[in-house]
């Protein structure tokens, strides 16, 4: 350690913010070299004598007449014209700068997005669109019943409509089924059914 | 923002925090502006102008740091910013009449405080003071606020870093050069005194 590194260090060794390893240099330099000893001695002494500066009062109205400022701006904040805020708005969005290369990537990049994204859905959506049909069937109108008596006499009732069944059936496409009106059932042929034989086991 | 803010509630719940610090700071403040300005106008403007900003600012305000050294780097951009916007001083050649210009021949010449006058002064503790503070005036603005934050307001070289949004080995080399030139002036004045 050399005089000039240590008038370089003297401050920050004063102030306790050297590494141990250099305090304990400057220390021992210190010892031995009355010059640097004499650069300290005048450098604590500024420090002292800044330390020991009287504290400047202040009056007493300071923090009034500052929470007075800060509710005056408030107040402007809160009245002034929207036109004035969309101003400021559109200054304070003018202050964040963009380089123009990233604009332009990532003007791209979202226009690619939005691309795919509409033919994505689009793919999703129409073959089940065209796969699914449903079928509903009309239901027959009010005036196609007709009311009677039960067979006590003391019941009204509505009878079935004749074409309950055979209501026309619509497709979602909108092709008209003609409505089936005769449904003939096929007689099944009867099978001979064998009397349980009494006796057990049965002979073979 | 404030026009959003508004119809939240966390500008009232922050005005209520606010005001509170300014109550608790503002000597602390008051003190480091006039040791930064040098005369009570001055520090009066600049720490009304710092709390307003810190105000305006409040919801950056990160609460681990002490309120008072997020103050302290408001107010020294705020004080170099206003020292960089004002005019700057005109050279005038100190043996030239003062108006020359208008009339021609003026015999008021240009008269300079000489702090070193009355060196009898320098021992009573109201002239020291004042001869320090005009020597902290004539540091770079740089050195003066590295200087104060850390011998009047007592801030480690990391919160005087942090405050001053610069390097540690800046911090470093801007106390060493402060204190070096005042204690040439201090120097000068024991000189006389003796």
């Amino acid at each position: 350690v050399n005089c000039r590194k240590v008038s370089h260090l003297l401050s920050a060794f004063m102030d306790g913010e050297l590494s141990g390893v250099e305090h304990r240099q400057l220390h021992e330099h210190l010892i031995r070299c009355p010059e640097c000893q004499d650069d300290y001695e005048g450098l604590l002494q500024v420090k002292r004598l800044l330390g020991g500066m009287r504290v400047q009062t202040t009056r007493k109205a300071l923090p009034a007449l500052i929470l007075q400022q800060i509710s005056d701006e408030e107040w402007r904040a809160a009245h002034q014209k929207p036109s004035a805020w969309i101003q400021q708005t559109l200054q304070q969005l003018k202050s964040i700068v963009i380089p123009p290369k990233t604009a332009v990537l990532s003007i791209g990049m979202a226009l690619m997005g939005v691309f795919f994204a509409f033919h994505l859905s689009a793919l999703s959506t129409r073959p089940s669109q065209q796969n699914t049909i449903t079928w509903e069937k009309t239901p027959p109108s009010l005036s196609e019943y007709t009311e009677g008596l039960d067979t006590t006499g003391s019941r009204r009732f509505l009878s079935q409509p004749a074409s309950y069944d055979t209501g026309a059936w619509r497709r979602s496409d909108d092709l008209l089924i003609t409505p089936v009106t005769d449904v003939r059932v096929t007689p099944q042929p009867q099978i001979p059914v064998q009397p349980l034989s009494r006796v057990w086991p049965p002979p073979r | 923002m404030d026009f959003a803010r508004l119809f939240t509630g966390v500008l009232r719940n922050d005005r209520k925090d606010f005001d509170a610090l300014v109550n608790r700071c503002h000597r602390q403040a008051y003190n480091i502006a006039y040791r930064l300005t040098g005369n009570h106008a001055d520090a009066e403007d600049l720490t009304q102008e710092t709390f307003l900003r810190a105000y305006r600012f409040f919801d950056r305000y990160n609460r681990d740091m002490p309120f008072e050294n997020w103050l302290y780097r408001i107010m020294s951009r705020v004080f170099i910013d206003e020292l960089r916007k004002r005019p700057k001083y005109k050279t005038q050649s100190l043996d030239q009449p003062l108006n020359s210009g208008d009339s021609g021949d003026s015999d008021v010449m240009l008269e300079l405080p000489d702090f070193e006058a009355n060196p009898e002064q320098m021992v009573l503790s109201e002239s020291l003071d004042e001869y320090l503070q005009n020597a902290l005036h004539a540091l770079p603005e740089e050195f003066r606020v590295a200087v104060i934050l850390a011998d009047i307001e007592g801030l480690s070289y990391e919160e005087i870093a942090e405050t001053m949004n610069c390097s540690l080995g800046t911090v470093r080399s801007r106390l060493h050069r402060g204190r070096k030139l005042l204690r040439q002036k201090v120097a000068a004045v024991q000189r006389c005194a003796v």
